[in-house]
């Protein structure tokens, strides 16, 4: 079975949230981020969804666009970050959902890269500017591989939609928060718990909430209805903080924050 | 649509044909996918959006509208560019000699319009689309010419 699936489902059956946080990769380097995703791993997290830099992230509020940057300065590409995901699977079964706009895939021919994605260790595929109707190349190179293709739904999703989505996602729907970019918010809008409630009726794919969740409370609060979070901008802030103090103490500050929220999203 | 008139589209060449220093999509772009549409981009080898520069705004973009992708590949339209040097130029000639201010936009087509002409006859029609009116553009081109005058002086 798929790792992101069977994580996921294990999770559901235990009656706990999944914790899954994202990264940018090659911020600032692929050496940090594959002892990144390691710890991470190590530390209760569930599934990672690895970012791979592009230029115009157009999904991306200002932490993920500046750690983006700084990955691209360092010459950071799509076959770079597939090489270290093959490294890092010598030492680390932690599940891996490849995040990347659609250009760079398109570029590299979407069939290769999901064959070559997989051959590395990736277990599914979020790609935020492809809608479900033009992802049928993606779809049926991820299908013939057991790997994920993970869809969003938005605030603003007409219901109609939400079956077509549903349909040609795997492993689980990427709820958003808030309609918006990514990054932390003070507060998460009062009906998501309602329409996260409402949409749970219609499917039995793991719902995962991402956009704006960065504090225990608020991962507790969603896996009270959700089957997990995403927190990316939040994670981000944290390791750069520590930036000064060198990559040891980042990776280790990493692995706190991350077994923190991690026993918010199992209920522990 | 008619198909008898030769059509031309006038991209925009910036500072002239390298990474970053234009905006002419047709000119060293390739297929790709941005804000939603597939077209001619401006992507290095890896599919990462390349920066743009054109003196006009609204020709700034890595990306062209997928139709003149469509109009070039049956071989309907033609695509060049003009220099942003070269639409300076056809800004001020245009204004002018017919009072009339184009967008910096249109003034591409203008400088390409001026090329051309000599070599053709007085029965020879030639019309020219101005997009947009250059009232908006007025201060952008007032500074530059001021610096142009300025640098002028220092280099006597």
């Amino acid at each position: 079975m798929n790792r992101i699936a069977a994580q996921l489902s294990r999770r559901r059956e235990a009656g706990q949230g999944a914790f899954c946080p994202y990264v940018c990769a090659g911020d600032p380097d692929l050496a940090f981020t594959e002892r990144l995703v390691e710890e991470l791993g190590r530390s209760g997290a569930d599934s990672i969804e690895l970012g791979v830099p592009f230029s115009d992230p157009i999904a991306d509020g200002p932490v993920l666009q500046a750690a983006t940057q700084r990955a691209l300065a360092g010459g950071v590409t799509l076959k770079r970050v597939l090489r270290m995901v093959g490294n890092l699977r010598n030492s680390c079964d932690v599940p891996i959902a490849l995040m990347s706009y659609f250009n760079p895939i398109h570029c590299h021919g979407v069939k290769r890269l999901v064959d070559e994605a997989v051959r590395a260790g990736i277990d599914g595929f979020i790609v935020p500017d492809l809608p479900p109707e033009s992802a049928g190349e993606l779809i049926a190179a991820a299908r013939a591989r057991d790997a994920c293709t993970i869809f969003f739904i938005a605030p603003t999703t007409m219901p109609g939609r939400i079956k077509v989505i549903d349909e040609a996602a795997t492993g689980f729907l990427y709820c958003l928060s808030v309609t918006g970019i990514t990054g932390a918010r003070k507060t998460l809008p009062a009906e998501l718990l309602r329409s996260l409630k409402a949409l749970k009726k219609k499917t039995d794919t793991p719902l995962i909430v991402g956009f704006g969740v960065s504090t225990p409370e608020q991962v507790r609060r969603m896996c009270s209805v959700a089957d997990g979070v995403i927190v990316g901008s939040a994670l981000t802030t944290f390791i750069q903080k520590h930036a000064a103090s060198g990559p040891d103490v980042m990776i280790r500050k990493a692995g706190e924050y991350c077994r923190r929220l991690a026993r918010a999203a199992h209920g522990r | 649509m008619d198909e008898s008139g030769r059509m031309i589209g006038v991209a925009a060449g910036g500072r002239g044909i390298r990474p970053g220093q234009h905006a002419a999509r047709f000119a060293g772009g390739g297929i790709g996918i941005l804000h939603g549409s597939r077209s001619y981009l401006l992507q290095d080898e890896d599919g990462q959006i390349q920066l743009t520069h054109s003196v006009s705004a609204g020709l700034d973009y890595a990306g062209v509208g997928p139709e003149h992708s469509w109009l070039r590949e049956i071989g309907r339209v033609e695509y060049t560019y003009a220099l942003d040097s070269e639409a300076l130029d056809a800004f001020s000639l245009l204004s002018r000699t017919e009072g009339i201010i184009p967008a910096l936009e249109s003034a591409h087509a203008v400088a390409h319009v001026a090329k051309i002409a000599p070599d053709m006859t007085k029965k020879n029609i030639i019309i020219v689309n101005l997009s947009g009116r250059g009232d908006k553009d007025v201060q952008t081109v007032a500074k530059i010419l001021e610096a142009s005058t300025k640098g002028r002086r220092k280099k006597p």
